[in-house]
Protein backbone atom coordinates (compact mmCIF):
# COMPACT_ATOMS: atom_id res chain seq x y z
CA UNK A 1 0.00 0.00 0.00
CA UNK A 2 1.71 3.55 -0.61
CA UNK A 3 0.79 6.08 2.01
CA UNK A 4 -2.83 7.63 1.52
CA UNK A 5 -3.72 10.41 3.75
CA UNK A 6 -7.16 11.57 5.17
CA UNK A 7 -7.70 14.99 6.85
CA UNK A 8 -11.16 16.11 8.36
CA UNK A 9 -11.16 19.68 9.56
CA UNK A 10 -14.06 20.03 11.78
CA UNK A 11 -15.53 23.13 14.37
CA UNK A 12 -14.63 22.11 17.77
CA UNK A 13 -18.22 20.85 19.15
CA UNK A 14 -19.59 18.15 20.68
CA UNK A 15 -21.98 17.25 18.44
CA UNK A 16 -19.36 17.33 16.14
CA UNK A 17 -18.33 13.82 17.69
CA UNK A 18 -20.69 11.54 16.61
CA UNK A 19 -19.04 12.39 12.69
CA UNK A 20 -15.43 12.11 13.88
CA UNK A 21 -16.03 8.72 15.26
CA UNK A 22 -17.62 7.59 12.30
CA UNK A 23 -15.14 9.10 10.22
CA UNK A 24 -12.41 7.37 11.67
CA UNK A 25 -14.07 3.84 12.22
CA UNK A 26 -15.17 3.94 8.46
CA UNK A 27 -11.43 4.47 7.34
CA UNK A 28 -10.20 1.43 10.15
CA UNK A 29 -13.30 -1.10 8.96
CA UNK A 30 -12.16 0.14 5.42
CA UNK A 31 -8.31 -1.24 6.39
CA UNK A 32 -9.40 -4.11 7.54
CA UNK A 33 -9.36 -3.67 11.40
CA UNK A 34 -10.62 -6.26 13.74
CA UNK A 35 -14.56 -4.52 15.23
CA UNK A 36 -12.79 -4.37 18.40
CA UNK A 37 -9.77 -2.42 16.92
CA UNK A 38 -11.96 0.23 15.43
CA UNK A 39 -13.92 0.31 18.34
CA UNK A 40 -10.26 1.18 20.25
CA UNK A 41 -9.10 3.28 17.65
CA UNK A 42 -12.95 5.23 17.59
CA UNK A 43 -12.70 5.76 20.93
CA UNK A 44 -9.05 7.24 21.51
CA UNK A 45 -10.10 9.54 18.69
CA UNK A 46 -12.78 10.90 20.86
CA UNK A 47 -11.10 11.20 23.95
CA UNK A 48 -8.36 13.17 21.92
CA UNK A 49 -11.23 15.27 19.94
CA UNK A 50 -13.15 15.61 23.24
CA UNK A 51 -9.84 17.22 25.51
CA UNK A 52 -9.88 19.20 22.23
CA UNK A 53 -13.47 20.95 22.81
CA UNK A 54 -13.05 20.57 26.69
CA UNK A 55 -9.87 22.29 27.13
CA UNK A 56 -8.37 23.73 24.24
CA UNK A 57 -10.20 26.46 23.45
CA UNK A 58 -12.26 29.47 24.95
CA UNK A 59 -14.79 29.30 22.35
CA UNK A 60 -15.71 26.90 19.26
CA UNK A 61 -12.48 26.84 16.86
CA UNK A 62 -11.13 23.84 14.72
CA UNK A 63 -10.21 20.64 15.20
CA UNK A 64 -7.47 19.31 12.72
CA UNK A 65 -7.65 15.62 11.77
CA UNK A 66 -5.24 13.81 9.35
CA UNK A 67 -4.97 10.06 8.84
CA UNK A 68 -2.26 8.49 7.25
CA UNK A 69 -2.01 4.64 6.24
CA UNK A 70 1.01 2.84 4.79
CA UNK A 71 1.52 -0.91 4.43
CA UNK A 72 2.04 -1.28 8.30
CA UNK A 73 0.57 0.70 10.44
CA UNK A 74 -2.68 3.86 10.73
CA UNK A 75 -1.43 7.09 11.94
CA UNK A 76 -3.59 9.62 13.30
CA UNK A 77 -2.80 13.22 13.90
CA UNK A 78 -4.86 15.48 15.84
CA UNK A 79 -4.10 18.96 16.24
CA UNK A 80 -5.33 22.35 17.68
CA UNK A 81 -4.12 25.90 18.19
CA UNK A 82 -5.51 26.13 21.37
CA UNK A 83 -3.77 26.48 25.05
CA UNK A 84 -2.24 23.50 25.35
CA UNK A 85 -1.34 21.28 28.58
CA UNK A 86 1.22 19.40 30.25
CA UNK A 87 0.74 15.58 29.55
CA UNK A 88 3.38 14.82 32.04
CA UNK A 89 1.38 16.41 34.99
CA UNK A 90 -1.15 13.49 34.25
CA UNK A 91 0.77 10.87 33.19
CA UNK A 92 3.09 10.87 36.56
CA UNK A 93 -0.22 10.74 38.70
CA UNK A 94 -0.56 7.50 40.46
CA UNK A 95 -3.57 6.57 38.48
CA UNK A 96 -4.37 3.35 40.57
CA UNK A 97 -4.43 5.50 43.63
CA UNK A 98 -6.13 8.24 41.73
CA UNK A 99 -8.92 6.07 40.50
CA UNK A 100 -9.38 4.67 43.86
CA UNK A 101 -10.52 7.99 44.83
CA UNK A 102 -12.76 8.32 42.10
CA UNK A 103 -10.93 10.94 40.53
CA UNK A 104 -11.57 10.91 36.83
CA UNK A 105 -9.37 13.92 35.33
CA UNK A 106 -7.11 13.00 32.67
CA UNK A 107 -8.80 9.68 32.64
CA UNK A 108 -9.48 10.23 28.63
CA UNK A 109 -5.61 10.85 28.30
CA UNK A 110 -4.99 7.24 30.30
CA UNK A 111 -7.62 5.40 28.03
CA UNK A 112 -6.01 6.76 24.62
CA UNK A 113 -2.81 5.10 26.10
CA UNK A 114 -4.08 1.93 26.91
CA UNK A 115 -6.25 1.88 23.48
CA UNK A 116 -3.69 2.85 20.87
CA UNK A 117 -0.01 1.21 20.00
CA UNK A 118 2.07 4.50 20.52
CA UNK A 119 0.88 7.91 21.66
CA UNK A 120 3.07 11.05 21.35
CA UNK A 121 1.96 14.58 22.75
CA UNK A 122 3.62 17.67 21.87
CA UNK A 123 2.09 20.87 23.26
CA UNK A 124 3.67 24.46 22.29
CA UNK A 125 0.52 26.08 24.32
CA UNK A 126 -1.10 29.06 21.61
CA UNK A 127 0.73 27.44 18.77
CA UNK A 128 0.07 23.75 18.02
CA UNK A 129 -0.64 21.01 20.65
CA UNK A 130 -0.72 17.67 18.44
CA UNK A 131 -1.90 14.06 19.33
CA UNK A 132 -0.15 11.21 17.51
CA UNK A 133 -1.01 8.01 17.61
CA UNK A 134 -0.57 4.75 15.74
CA UNK A 135 -2.08 1.44 15.65
CA UNK A 136 -0.27 -1.48 13.87
CA UNK A 137 -1.84 -3.77 11.45
CA UNK A 138 0.79 -6.21 12.35
CA UNK A 139 1.77 -6.31 16.36
CA UNK A 140 3.97 -9.08 17.60
CA UNK A 141 4.21 -10.77 14.39
CA UNK A 142 0.39 -11.62 14.75
CA UNK A 143 -1.78 -10.01 11.56
CA UNK A 144 -4.13 -7.87 13.26
CA UNK A 145 -6.45 -7.30 10.06
CA UNK A 146 -10.03 -8.99 10.30
CA UNK A 147 -9.75 -9.33 6.44
CA UNK A 148 -6.68 -11.96 7.04
CA UNK A 149 -7.41 -13.47 10.50
CA UNK B 1 -28.87 8.52 23.24
CA UNK B 2 -32.44 7.91 24.86
CA UNK B 3 -33.23 7.83 28.38
CA UNK B 4 -36.02 5.70 29.74
CA UNK B 5 -36.85 5.87 34.02
CA UNK B 6 -39.09 3.16 35.43
CA UNK B 7 -39.52 3.84 39.62
CA UNK B 8 -39.88 1.29 41.81
CA UNK B 9 -41.00 1.23 45.38
CA UNK B 10 -37.10 1.50 46.69
CA UNK B 11 -35.17 1.99 43.76
CA UNK B 12 -35.29 3.63 40.15
CA UNK B 13 -34.18 2.40 36.59
CA UNK B 14 -32.67 4.06 34.23
CA UNK B 15 -32.56 2.63 30.70
CA UNK B 16 -29.73 4.18 28.50
CA UNK B 17 -29.52 3.67 24.76
CA UNK B 18 -27.51 4.25 21.78
CA UNK B 19 -23.92 6.50 21.96
CA UNK B 20 -22.92 8.18 25.63
CA UNK B 21 -20.00 10.54 24.63
CA UNK B 22 -19.44 14.22 25.42
CA UNK B 23 -22.33 15.62 23.45
CA UNK B 24 -24.90 13.27 25.35
CA UNK B 25 -23.66 12.92 29.09
CA UNK B 26 -24.87 15.96 30.23
CA UNK B 27 -28.09 14.83 29.77
CA UNK B 28 -27.79 11.49 31.62
CA UNK B 29 -25.85 13.74 34.68
CA UNK B 30 -29.07 15.64 34.76
CA UNK B 31 -31.07 13.01 34.79
CA UNK B 32 -29.63 10.85 37.45
CA UNK B 33 -28.93 13.90 39.72
CA UNK B 34 -33.07 14.04 39.54
CA UNK B 35 -33.20 10.10 40.79
CA UNK B 36 -30.89 9.78 43.72
CA UNK B 37 -32.88 11.49 46.28
CA UNK B 38 -32.78 10.98 50.36
CA UNK B 39 -35.94 9.17 49.84
CA UNK B 40 -34.79 6.85 46.64
CA UNK B 41 -30.96 6.62 46.94
CA UNK B 42 -31.30 2.92 44.68
CA UNK B 43 -30.34 3.14 41.25
CA UNK B 44 -30.22 0.48 38.92
CA UNK B 45 -28.96 1.10 35.50
CA UNK B 46 -29.04 -0.71 32.32
CA UNK B 47 -26.49 -0.46 29.57
CA UNK B 48 -27.96 -3.36 27.39
CA UNK B 49 -28.89 -0.89 24.88
CA UNK B 50 -25.81 1.31 24.85
CA UNK B 51 -23.49 1.15 22.06
CA UNK B 52 -20.62 3.50 22.76
CA UNK B 53 -19.21 5.23 26.08
CA UNK B 54 -16.27 7.41 26.59
CA UNK B 55 -14.93 8.19 29.46
CA UNK B 56 -17.33 11.35 30.40
CA UNK B 57 -19.83 8.73 30.23
CA UNK B 58 -17.85 6.67 32.62
CA UNK B 59 -17.39 9.85 34.95
CA UNK B 60 -20.78 10.48 34.91
CA UNK B 61 -21.02 6.95 36.12
CA UNK B 62 -18.76 7.60 39.05
CA UNK B 63 -20.20 10.76 40.03
CA UNK B 64 -23.78 8.98 40.13
CA UNK B 65 -21.47 6.16 42.62
CA UNK B 66 -20.61 8.98 44.61
CA UNK B 67 -23.84 10.70 45.04
CA UNK B 68 -25.45 7.09 46.15
CA UNK B 69 -22.57 6.40 48.25
CA UNK B 70 -23.09 10.05 50.08
CA UNK B 71 -27.10 8.81 50.62
CA UNK B 72 -25.95 5.17 52.28
CA UNK B 73 -27.45 4.10 48.89
CA UNK B 74 -26.81 1.82 45.97
CA UNK B 75 -25.71 1.72 41.92
CA UNK B 76 -25.80 -1.05 40.29
CA UNK B 77 -24.58 -1.54 36.51
CA UNK B 78 -25.72 -4.42 34.23
CA UNK B 79 -25.81 -5.58 30.89
CA UNK B 80 -22.61 -4.30 29.91
CA UNK B 81 -21.78 -5.03 26.13
CA UNK B 82 -18.18 -6.43 25.75
CA UNK B 83 -16.71 -3.21 24.50
CA UNK B 84 -18.67 -1.11 27.60
CA UNK B 85 -16.91 -3.66 29.79
CA UNK B 86 -13.32 -3.32 28.19
CA UNK B 87 -13.94 0.48 28.99
CA UNK B 88 -14.30 0.22 32.41
CA UNK B 89 -11.17 -2.37 32.36
CA UNK B 90 -9.35 0.00 30.59
CA UNK B 91 -10.45 2.72 33.17
CA UNK B 92 -9.37 0.51 36.29
CA UNK B 93 -12.66 1.06 37.38
CA UNK B 94 -14.37 -2.10 37.06
CA UNK B 95 -13.80 -3.14 40.53
CA UNK B 96 -15.04 0.33 41.73
CA UNK B 97 -18.79 -0.06 40.46
CA UNK B 98 -21.37 -3.21 41.33
CA UNK B 99 -21.12 -5.06 37.54
CA UNK B 100 -24.24 -7.25 37.33
CA UNK B 101 -23.99 -9.96 33.54
CA UNK B 102 -27.87 -8.94 33.54
CA UNK B 103 -31.39 -7.83 35.16
CA UNK B 104 -32.19 -10.93 37.68
CA UNK B 105 -29.16 -10.88 39.05
CA UNK B 106 -28.81 -6.76 39.47
CA UNK B 107 -32.32 -7.14 41.32
CA UNK B 108 -31.54 -9.62 43.87
CA UNK B 109 -31.65 -8.35 47.13
CA UNK B 110 -32.70 -5.21 45.97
Amino acid sequence: MNKEKYQLKIPSKTDNLELIRTFVSRISEMVGFTDDDVYKIELAVDEACANVIKHAYKKEEEINLVIELDYKKLTIIISDQGIGFDVNKILNRDIKNYLAQMKVGGLGIHLIHALMDEVEFRSEPGRKTEVKMVKYFVKDGKIKKSSES
Amino acid sequence: MELEVIKKEKFSILKLSGDVDLYSSPQVRKKILSLITKSNKNLLVDLAEVTYMDSSGVATLVEALQLTNKNSGTLRLYSLRDAIKDVFELSRLDKVFNIYENEEQAFEGM
